[in-house]
């Protein structure tokens, strides 16, 4: 892993992570307030648009976050933060895929009364996650929002990354021990 | 395929489909940089992860832009502008997508050729 040994090194990932969040924070602000500002963009397709954005707004903001994240509670609140914006812009994405394949093969109308419905889905799911990370970190185990390493400490992330995943391994190995067939 | 199909909005595809190349891109860089040690992969691998928003930004603001002309031409002379983006969720069809007509008489031709009823 790229750890890096000197006070220069981070100072150019601290400007790089300011500038380009900067460009996105700008961006994104920009598409926000014209769909406000102009009633004509409020069609459903645009408000998915702007529901992925909104989503990578989130995540830029998590980002911003990581210059004040040496005290605790402000890597848990960016950790949350990151993760919420992460899922729901994957989210966000794959609704917007699904939403066209289902337009093209079987068309509905009255499609975009299903917007409230998605957003509520959206919103849950996304959650989940950082939810989980939480109330298992509150039981006990050992994961949480921390430093990430992979990016030399400097970024907030769930930690350690691999405990979803080797947790999901054991489980299935002890139920197939128990169920083996 | 905007020439040859009337009914579908090539453009749209395009803009749909970008954006998980994107993500794909996003999140492949930082995963090469967790089996190198080089600092350049690294300080790639966060650019473009922080650099998301203005991408997706750039990849649909595109509507918004022709929408925000529009909205001065409505105003103007009473022109309705649809976008790309309309397209897809209207299906790319015809009657509502911008490239005019016949999404159904496309698809009625194609069976029609195929032999397929």
């Amino acid at each position: 892993m790229a750890l890096l040994d000197s006070v220069l090194d981070r100072t150019i990932i601290y400007i790089i992570n300011g500038v380009c969040n900067f460009l996105s924070l700008v961006r994104e602000g920009l598409m926000i307030y014209c769909y406000w500002k102009i009633p004509y963009m409020r069609t459903f397709s645009l408000k998915l648009v702007i529901s992925l954005i909104t989503s990578v707004l989130i995540y830029t903001i998590s980002n911003l976050l990581s210059y004040f994240n040496s005290s605790p509670i402000i890597c848990w609140i960016e950790g949350y933060i990151r993760s919420v914006g992460m899922m729901s812009g994957l989210a966000w994405m794959v609704i917007m895929l699904y939403v066209s394949y289902r337009q093209t093969y079987r068309f509905t109308p009255k499609i975009y009364k299903t917007y409230p419905k998605i957003v509520l889905i959206t919103a849950i799911v996304s959650n989940i996650p950082a939810l989980f990370v939480i109330i298992a970190s509150i039981s006990g185990m050992n994961i949480g929002f921390r430093p990430d390493p992979s990016n030399d400490n400097l970024f907030c992330t769930v930690q350690p990354n691999l405990f979803i995943t080797s947790s999901f391994i054991s489980q299935c190995s002890l139920l197939s021990l128990e169920y083996p067939f | 395929m905007k020439e040859n199909v009337p009914g579908i909005n090539t453009n749209a595809y395009t803009k749909l489909i970008s954006y998980p190349l994107v993500l794909l891109m996003l999140f492949l860089v930082p995963a090469l940089n967790r089996f190198s040690s080089s600092p350049i992969l690294l300080y790639t691998s966060i650019a473009l992860t922080r650099l998301e928003g203005f991408i997706v930004a750039l990849i649909f603001g595109a509507n918004q832009f022709r929408i925000i002309r529009g909205y001065w031409r409505i105003k103007e002379e009473g022109e309705v502008v649809e976008t790309d983006i309309d397209d897809i969720t209207a299906g790319f069809r015809g009657d509502v997508g911008r490239w005019g007509s016949n999404f159904n008489s496309v698809v009625e031709d194609l069976k029609t050729a195929s032999g397929f009823d």
